[in-house]
């Protein structure tokens, strides 16, 4: 039961590109040998990173076709999920569009007052930062904390560390890592791969033992591959499909799985939530804090 | 008595993209000259030559995947290549201090060319340091690797065991259960 949660979706691979399937080197069949291996590493839920800058349109369609190897990897769960760069305030208006087309929602904030924004009023599941820079802000335990407490999880990726010759962007990852595990005490870090080749995949517990190295104890570096890992695709899945995380419309699991039937249930769902919107405007709605306990625990 | 412990590190060295793969399974029209390193005993049906099915062939995509979790050391990668490289990265990740705490302990066991599994002893208080360098390392004698790490353990019998009976995971499932 490991995640990774960011395998970066190639940018040369767009939604109205045919997707093909031959033997020479090329995008797809990178990003298949990167699957499959982490598939043999033993990683049973990937998503696929579409990352997004500068101004976001509304009527933006996923490129993501989480679907493409599904047949020749069928025990791994396949999820689409979008990382924005977040540098200007106005860009977090383009956040509910995305909720229906992407699985889940990522932001990379650029500033100190982004960083706050996206840890205390922000509608997301994860806050991902460049950590092979030097991040232009501090971390602090109030922000951050702030984002844990809300159920938000902070993303660490370890390819910088695996990517070959590039020693400043291994040390900055290691001192952001471990500035990371001093501000949250370990508490709601996720770390996944982004991994743009199968040479920088790594197996879960290597993974977990590199976590030490920051910082964190045995415990908390497994946790940030599986359990908080799995808690990001709950809190996804709840801020999608159920209102304010009280209610979960009951769909059909199986039903979803086809793109066409996935629209068309997401059509319905957001007809159900406007409807229920309209007949709980009356009474008076349970804390937001104490719900999400139960929908997020593992 | 207060006895020395040690922790034996049981790793496998992959090649996630070593160009001979694609000489393992069976090609289009236009057959490749490279001869494979082993044969599968039952290679599975393929209509085309396409290494991603599109559905068609579920069973490529699980040969693969078992392909790519054991084969074979590629010419250079021998015990002393490995020897090399993982005392290497201890000494590039983790500097003098990191090379000196593992010296005295520190010995790469076992190495098969046919499996490209090893088994490295290090003492117990700095075991970390060693499982991480061999996280680091991404290179040997030129060779593009990933390595896992499968099995830590206080003696050496155990990690035996544990290769043992992953190695017969792999060949049943590449000869039997398709």
């Amino acid at each position: 039961m490991f995640y990774d949660l960011c395998v970066p979706w190639p940018k040369a691979v767009t939604a109205s590109s045919a997707v093909e399937y031959t033997r020479s080197t090329g995008p797809i069949p990178d990003l298949f040998r990167t699957v499959a291996t982490l598939q043999a590493l033993g990683y049973t839920t990937i998503a696929y990173d579409y990352e997004l800058s500068g101004k976001i349109g509304s009527n933006i369609t996923s490129p993501i076709q989480d679907d493409v190897f599904s047949a020749s990897l069928p025990n791994v769960t396949f999820l689409s999920r979008i990382t924005i760069l977040l540098e200007d305030a106005a860009q977090s208006q383009a956040l509910p569009s995305l909720t229906t087309k992407f699985d889940i929602l990522a932001v990379r904030p650029t500033t100190e007052k982004l960083l706050l924004a996206a840890c205390t009023s922000l509608d997301i599941d994860l806050i991902s930062l460049d950590l092979s820079q030097r991040l232009p802000f501090y971390l602090r335990h109030r922000t951050l904390g702030a984002a844990v407490a809300r159920g938000i999880r902070i993303e660490i990726c370890y390819s910088p560390t695996t990517r070959q010759a590039d020693n400043n962007a291994r040390r900055n990852l290691i001192s952001n890592a471990a500035a990371l595990f001093r501000a949250t005490r370990g508490k709601g870090i996720v770390i996944s791969s982004g991994a743009t080749s199968a040479l920088e995949c790594r197996g879960p517990y290597d993974v977990a033992n590199l976590a030490t190295l920051w910082g964190f104890t045995q415990e908390k570096g497994k946790a940030a591959v599986a359990g908080d890992a799995r808690a990001v695709v709950v809190h996804a899945r709840m801020r999608r499909r159920s209102y304010k995380q009280v209610v979960e419309i009951a769909v059909d699991e199986d039903h979803l799985r086809t793109a066409d039937n996935k629209r068309a249930d997401e059509k319905e769902l957001q007809k159900r939530t406007k409807q229920e919107d309209v007949s709980k405007k009356n009474e008076s709605l349970p804390r937001q804090g104490s719900k999400k306990r139960k929908a997020t625990d593992s | 008595m207060v006895r020395f412990k040690s922790r034996y590190i049981l790793f496998t060295v992959h090649y996630p993209v070593l160009d001979d793969i694609d000489a393992i399974s069976p090609s289009n029209s236009s057959a490749s000259n490279v001869q494979p390193r082993f044969q599968t005993k039952k290679a599975p049906p393929l209509s085309d030559g396409n290494i991603l099915p599109g559905g068609k062939e579920g069973n490529l995509g699980k040969d693969m995947r078992t392909l790519l979790q054991r084969r074979p050391a590629p010419d250079g990668v021998t015990l002393n290549a490995v020897n090399t490289a993982f005392r290497d990265a201890v000494n590039r990740n983790f500097g003098d201090l990191g090379a000196g705490l593992v010296r005295a302990s520190v010995s790469l066991k076992y190495f098969s060319q046919a499996t490209s599994t090893g088994i490295i002893r290090v003492s117990r208080d700095h075991y970390r340091i060693v499982w991480a360098a061999l996280t680091f390392l991404n290179e040997i004698a030129g060779v593009k690797v990933m390595i896992t790490v499968d099995h830590i353990s206080g003696t050496m019998r155990k990690c035996e065991k544990v290769a043992i009976s992953k190695n017969i995971k792999v060949v049943r499932e590449l000869s039997g259960d398709l």
